[in-house]
């Protein structure tokens, strides 16, 4: 697959694969007839990026060796690090042989001088994101608006809030947890911008509220004000993706999509219905019940056997409930847990922007059952209130050891620790209250 | 405990607070009717700078202000410097800033409200602040110092603190010598060679001494830390109108800073050989 990128917007593209390379570090490249993409998900996939490329914004794009319908994963830095003399960029083209597993980079500078780069790359597909530009809120707005309005939040911010109300647009500093020690507190911002100030403000008057990452938002925004083009934001409720549209001209357009914190105040109700179940099965719950506090696009519809099977795939995959992304051709270690991410799935299924090739409206139905058929044992764990959480003592020093934290961890998973906040202090509340009972050696030791 | 305010000349506060911002991260806010009290202090043994600055309420809230407490309507905080600063940067454009204590989730916290004539935006900032009581603000007074005998007006900050910079290479002692013959000499002295500045010609400010000049010394010197008074010799960007250094022997140096009418006091401590 050969491209050239049109000369008068090197520029812009070396920006994009900046922007990029600063939110995922993996960039994902995958060529169809009509149009070139470039993905990228960050580490804790909780922003996906699709930059959308056609003829006109390139040169020149042609097939070579059946490039077509293949994805190539390389390394994000290293594909920005060759645009760093870009004044004396002329013309840049791209090749990406799978022969010798590299991609080519070729510029022509002034004076003559030819440079090439070659970037190792790999066959790999990347996670895709399911998003919907029919949504209750639909803003657009000069990124400037909201990039000037970042600047006043603290650098060090984890989270930021959305709020749409009726006649203004609120950014909040978010944090979700006021106990923490006062030495943390931070600086909290808070901005109203009325209505007014954005180009098309339509919204139900639900009042609604996203939370999501500063950074990576911070990263987007200051992108989009630097391409000098106005964005459309797509929002639908806490939980869903929040979307942002930007596009510089027809043939250059970019998805940003961004996992957004699930609030405990919008889990649907007929979860109570299952209290039993989730006393009996205390031990399986502390360890999931974060995961359905957190990052989670599943459509909180009030279906119940839908919502029993999104609480089954969110305790079995721990690695992807944070976002609606999911593989498009599933390895076959990994099968069950990519293919059962999508509870709310059939809602989305005729709005959605990308299709992954198979025939997907099935799934959902089949793979309920093919769980309970598997796995007998496997509960179906429902979100829990945390006022009714009432704690268990007995089952819990091995539950906290094995709390999937350190992996979470390891994934770098900020927001979601801090999700998990309230329900580790509950646990190492019943820990405290355990060891005190049955072992007073703490306490003893203290004493002396 | 109230307290609300109109805030005028946030950009020269904005301006005092980088520069207290170079000394160390946190100070306390000290606000009493009459005037608002900034202590930056390190609270480090080893380090040692004590920095103190008055600003006049009516200049900076004019008379548009209440604050209410039981100690006699005093109240002082802790507050980080790089959130105020953030948030003065971001009141930058705006014209309309009002302060007020306020609690959220029973932490207290310093609420701006900022507004701009230009725009429609309305910013609301909470600064987290650590209240203080009275007897831990009694622990961060000035230093008590008999009058100065040694004391000179500086010639411009900005030329001192560009030769001080190159002496930074050859050592990291400072000889500050004051001559009442309006002398200043600065040195530094390595096993290689010295450098020496003089100026001449300085001026000293009027202070009321009760001692007779015959019992003062003629001259003074002092050994600091020469990266410790390029620190203090940041405020050349304050465009400060007068600048007087004293050498208190054996004590301590100390700078006096007027920029309009904000008084700044620097203490640096001395070294003793």
């Amino acid at each position: 697959m050969q491209l050239i990128i049109a000369p008068r917007y090197i520029k812009q593209f070396a920006k994009t694969l900046q922007c990029l390379s600063k939110i995922g570090e993996d960039l994902y490249i995958q060529a169809t007839e009509e149009s070139i993409k470039f993905i990228t998900v960050n580490s804790a996939k909780s922003t996906y990026v699709e930059v959308n490329m056609q003829y006109g914004f390139l040169e020149a794009y042609h097939e070579v060796e059946q490039s077509f319908g293949m994805q190539y994963k390389l390394r994000a830095k290293q594909c920005y690090q060759m645009f760093s003399s870009i004044k004396n960029v002329e013309k840049c083209a791209i090749n990406i042989s799978s022969d010798n597993n590299k991609v080519n980079f070729h510029m022509l500078c002034k004076n003559n001088i030819q440079k090439h780069y070659g970037v190792n790359c790999e066959l790999a597909t990347c996670s895709n994101a399911l998003y919907s530009k029919n949504t209750p809120h639909r803003l657009s707005v000069k990124p400037k608006v909201l990039n000037d309005c970042l600047s006043f939040f603290s650098g060090t911010l984890e989270e930021i809030s959305f709020q749409i109300q009726k006649d203004r647009f609120i950014l909040r500093s978010y944090s979700d947890s006021p106990k923490k020690s006062s030495n943390i507190k931070s600086l909290q911002t808070e901005v109203n911008i009325d209505y007014a100030d954005f180009d098309q403000y339509l919204t139900d008057g639900s009042n609604t509220e996203i939370s999501f990452s500063f950074k990576d938002l911070k990263t987007i925004m200051a992108y989009c004000d630097s391409m000098n083009s106005g964005i459309d934001m797509y929002i639908s409720q806490s939980g869903d993706p929040f979307h942002i549209h930007f596009k510089l001209t027809q043939n250059f357009e970019i998805d940003f999509v961004i996992a957004t914190i699930l609030m405990p105040s919008s889990q649907p109700s007929s979860q109570s219905s299952t209290n039993q179940q989730q006393q009996q099965q205390q031990q399986q719950q502390s360890s999931s019940s974060y995961q359905n506090k957190s990052y989670s696009y599943n459509n909180n519809n009030n279906n119940n056997s839908n919502q029993q099977y999104t609480n089954t795939s969110q305790n079995r995959t721990p690695n992807s409930y944070n976002s609606n992304i999911h593989h498009q051709h599933q390895h076959s270690t990994s099968q069950l847990s990519n293919n059962d991410n999508f509870g709310g799935f059939d809602n989305f299924d005729d709005q959605m922007d990308i299709q992954p090739p198979q025939p997907q409206a099935q799934q959902p139905i089949q793979q309920p059952i093919q769980n309970v058929h598997r796995n007998p044992s496997q509960q179906q764990i429902q979100p829990i209130n945390p006022l009714q959480h009432t704690p268990q003592p007995s089952p819990n020093v091995s539950q906290i050891t094995n709390k999937p934290m350190t992996f979470l961890e390891r994934m770098g998973h900020r927001p979601l620790d801090e999700d998990d906040d309230d329900e580790l202090s509950d646990s190492h509340n019943v820990d405290s209250m355990d060891e005190d009972g049955s072992d007073n050696a703490p306490s003893s030791f203290q004493g002396q | 405990m109230k307290f609300r305010a109109k805030l005028y000349k946030s950009k020269i506060l904005l301006k005092l607070v980088q520069n207290m911002m170079k000394i160390h991260t946190e100070c306390v806010m000290h606000i009493t009717p009459k005037k608002i009290r900034f202590i930056v202090n390190s609270g480090d043994i080893e380090d040692g700078i004590q920095v103190f600055y008055d600003l006049p309420s009516e200049s900076f809230f004019e008379n548009e202000f209440s604050i209410q407490s039981i100690a006699n309507n005093e109240i002082q905080f802790q507050i980080q410097l790089e959130n105020l600063r953030r948030v003065l940067l971001s009141a930058i454009n705006s014209n309309d800033i009002t302060i007020r204590l306020t609690k959220k989730q029973s932490e207290p916290y310093l609420h701006f409200v900022i507004k701009s004539s230009s725009s429609t935006v309305v910013l609301y900032q909470d600064i987290p602040i650590i209240l203080l009581t009275t007897q831990q603000l009694a622990m961060m007074t000035e230093p008590i110092l008999p009058d100065p005998q040694v004391y000179i007006q500086m010639p411009d900050i900005k030329t001192i603190q560009n030769v001080i910079d190159k002496m930074k290479n050859l050592s990291e002692q400072l000889v500050i010598t004051i001559s009442m013959k309006s002398q200043l000499t600065l040195q530094v002295e390595s096993p290689a060679g010295s450098i020496t500045t003089h100026y001449t010609g300085l001026s000293h400010p009027l202070i009321d001494t009760n001692k007779g000049k015959d019992q003062a010394p003629d001259s003074s010197s002092a050994i600091v830390d020469i990266k410790k008074i390029l620190k203090v010799l940041h405020i050349h960007q304050l465009k400060p109108e007068e600048v007087v250094c004293c050498i208190f022997e054996g004590k301590c140096l100390l700078f006096h800073v007027i920029i309009q009418d904000v008084s700044a006091t620097y203490y640096l401590p001395i070294i003793i050989k």
